[in-house]
């Protein structure tokens, strides 16, 4: 309980920062439009003061949180749209992008992990442990650009990008929907976002596995007789699983980020995209947005990951 | 049964040698692969200092003779067709080869840099940290003074800013005095503003008026001598914020919780993501003049401002504990300063995570480096880094494979190099250290 009230202070030093270092932009928000010989200063003065530019700081500043606390963010300084719509808007693409990486890269790195640890330093757990240090280590925008040249090599039609194009609000409800032109986009995407996080859950699940292997209670499971399998799963990955869901749950915040690179590579309609849209227009606005929100789910995980912790290893006690 | 053999394993290897640095050597030496690492970053590293020796091509030069608009592709594929470049032509009609040479010379230099930066922000902040951070926190007492803290920022900033306002506003006393006047001025007010307010008894309502005042004045003087900004409120509350927060420290905490502050900006920092943060900033510095203002040293310093905070993390919590010990003790005894312990007797015994995480850091820095370029906010062409490189190669993927397949190669083989020699180093330098 104490904890989420050190996170109120924490999110506003957060925004007040973030809102110093954006407001301090050269352009102040209008970049694109003092390049543009039609438009006035007149113009200018009167944009400024329609998106409220032309106060001083502080007052900006309040006037932006108090926006925040009604839930739409401010407007958006290219197109005068709420912030919170456009972002919601995006939001399901993004989700549903996150959710398979996120999905995909649990249930592969936590399988791999688990094949490495209770065949220890064999050849598959070497096998394993250097394919999850080259997860670590690639690139992932040159991995997507790989994967491209080695589909297009091979004559593989798997389509990049998302094929409707619309606005994904409506890909819910849309008539044209199918579930495997919708796999078919989103398999390479999701795998290339997913590729750092498996490499991450497979080293995590190795070590942690090999830890609860070397206890007591797992050499007391074993001399009761348990079958192996009972002991594995019952015993073993229950217990093992408890640290990895901190880091599952630390490490996905991170993926909203990594949406920026995969989803301009793969032209998916998402967050990601946004934000580099809105960084090419120089949409203050949208940017403290996206920054802001991406703050809160870090903030917010942190949270969830210690109370999750404890609540799941009753050895850890907060006061 | 599978399970029987890890069971019966020893429970921790037993280390029964004294940890020094030549076992330490010794059991790095024992990790291949790590080994293979330093020898593939050895190559790396000849290459990007000698590039201007060795590149057999202008890494700029366009070789008109062979680019005719067609892909000239690299020798193994087609020796007829390449002309002396064994690695073919770019998109532009640049030597590929000369330009990875080189591409690693500006690719390793940001990240070295960079990462140096962030250790010495890091290890100084985070050595302050813990070398002052009490040793056992109370909860209670914690949430307590940051609740302080946050009403005084509030008061500061608040009061600091609209004082200096209106200060400005009714009497302008507009100076435009140069950046060194300003700085020279600031720490003079600051020293005053110190001496007057540690008489003044702490937690009492004179002292919270002084420090007011005090934040106000800095911050009005800072706007009136700013050049160029004459009224400029962002300027006043920037400075009411620092000086707010320090002081205001002070006041809820004494000298000995600048544990706290440091860690507070380290948790702000942890929490905004990277790289769009890094994004944003290139992005500004970008649209600021032009995008060739994204020089070399702005990337080493945005990456290296804002990573700082793990290193200070990691710093903070070694030492925490190595304080604690008897040298450090016996150091106090015999009447060493702090500044010396922290120095000489500390940090010598710090360096082994010190060093493990600057080895990953460089990897780490390799790749947002090489992120940024490709989005076009990093390393600007036509300087060739290896990310840079990779910028185009999207375009014509299929006609000029190799345009994109050498760059992330590069990257890729280095990375895990570095990261090799991490992971080596992590298991030679911890004594006890379970594999």
């Amino acid at each position: 309980m104490r904890r989420t009230f050190q996170a109120v202070p924490l999110l506003l030093l957060i925004s007040m920062i973030l809102f110093l270092i954006i407001h301090n932009a050269p352009g102040g928000g209008l970049g694109p439009y003092l390049q543009n010989p039609h438009i006035t200063p007149a113009d200018i003065a009167r944009l400024k003061h329609n998106l409220g530019l032309d106060k001083p700081l502080p007052v900006q500043y309040v006037t932006w949180l108090g926006q925040v606390l009604h839930g739409d963010f401010g407007y958006s300084t290219s197109n005068s749209e709420p912030v919170f719509n456009a972002i919601v808007e995006r939001l399901p693409s993004t989700f549903l992008l996150m959710g398979t990486a996120y999905f995909i890269a649990i249930v592969i790195g936590v399988s791999a992990g688990l094949f490495a640890a209770v065949r220890p330093y064999t050849t598959w757990d070497y096998l394993i442990t250097t394919f999850a240090f080259f997860g670590q280590s690639m690139p992932v925008f040159w991995l997507a650009l790989m994967l491209q040249l080695a589909l297009a090599v091979h004559g593989i039609p798997l389509p990049f990008g998302y094929l409707l194009q619309l606005p994904s609000a409506e890909i819910s409800s849309s008539d044209t929907f199918s579930l495997s032109d919708r796999i078919s986009h989103l398999i390479l995407p999701a795998t290339v976002l997913a590729f750092l996080n498996i490499a991450l859950y497979s080293r995590f699940m190795r070590s942690s596995m090999l830890e609860v292997i070397r206890t007591d209670y797992m050499r007391t499971a074993a001399a009761k007789g348990l079958s192996f399998r009972t002991i594995l799963f019952k015993h073993g990955l229950k217990n093992a699983m408890i640290p990895l869901v901190t880091v599952t749950a630390l490490t996905l915040p991170a993926l909203f980020g990594g949406a920026i690179v995969t989803e301009s590579i793969f032209a998916w309609p998402g967050e990601g995209r946004l934000f580099i849209t809105a960084l090419g227009q120089e949409d203050i606005a949208i940017l403290l947005g996206f920054l802001m929100i991406n703050a809160c789910l870090v903030v917010f995980f942190n949270l969830f990951a210690d109370v999750v912790y404890a609540w799941l290893d009753p050895r850890v006690k907060y006061e | 049964m599978a399970l029987a053999a890890p069971i019966n394993q020893p429970m921790i290897e037993e280390e029964a040698e004294v940890f020094s640095k030549v076992t330490a050597w010794k059991r790095f030496r024992r990790h291949k692969l790590a080994m293979a690492g330093v020898v593939v970053l050895a190559v790396m590293v000849f290459v990007a200092i000698f590039a201007w020796k060795l590149a057999p091509f202008d890494p700029n030069g366009i070789d008109e003779v062979h680019w005719q608009g067609n892909p000239v592709p690299p020798c193994f594929v087609s020796a007829a067709q390449c002309g002396g470049h064994f690695l073919g032509l770019d998109e532009n009609g640049r030597d590929l080869l000369s330009r990875l040479m080189f591409g690693a010379q500006i690719s390793l230099t940001v990240a070295v840099s960079a990462v140096i930066m962030e250790l010495v922000i890091g290890t100084l902040l985070g050595a302050l940290a813990g070398y002052y951070g009490t040793v056992t926190l109370s909860w209670r007492r914690f949430s307590w003074g940051l609740a302080v803290m946050v009403l005084w920022l509030a008061i500061v900033t608040v009061a600091g800013a609209f004082a200096g306002y209106l200060i400005a506003r009714y009497f302008p006393l507009q100076l435009h005095g140069g950046l060194t006047q300003l700085i020279v001025l600031t720490l003079l007010g600051a020293k005053i503003a110190f001496d007057v307010v540690k008489n003044i008894p702490p937690k009492s309502p004179a002292r919270i008026a002084a420090v007011t005042v005090a934040g106000a004045a800095a911050g009005y003087l800072a706007a009136i001598l700013l050049p160029g900004k004459p009224l400029a409120l962002d300027v006043m509350i920037l400075v009411g914020v620092l000086y707010g927060g320090l002081v205001g420290f002070q006041f809820g905490f004494g000298i000995q919780r600048v544990d706290h502050v440091i860690m507070r900006v380290t948790d702000v920092f942890l929490s905004i993501p990277l790289l769009p943060l890094l994004l944003v900033l290139t992005g500004i510095v970008a649209a600021s003049s032009t995008k060739a203002a994204l020089s070399f040293q702005t990337i080493v310093l945005i990456i290296g401002g804002l990573s700082w905070p793990s290193v200070a993390r990691l710093v903070r919590a070694t030492y925490l504990s190595l304080r604690e010990r008897e040298y450090a003790e016996a150091a106090r005894a015999v009447g060493n300063s702090d500044l010396r312990i922290m120095l000489r007797h500390l940090l010598p015994n710090a360096m082994a995570p010190i060093t493990v995480q600057a080895t990953l850091d460089v990897a780490n820095v390799i790749i947002l480096e090489s992120v940024l370029s490709f989005l076009g906010f990093g390393i600007q062409p036509p300087t060739a880094s290896w990310g840079s490189m990779l910028a185009n190669a999207e375009a014509n993927l299929q006609e000029q494979w190799w345009v994109a397949v050498f760059p992330g190669l590069c990257i890729l083989v280095t990375v895990l190099a570095i990261n090799f020699i991490g992971d080596g180093l992590r298991d030679a330098l911890d004594p006890n250290a379970i594999k």
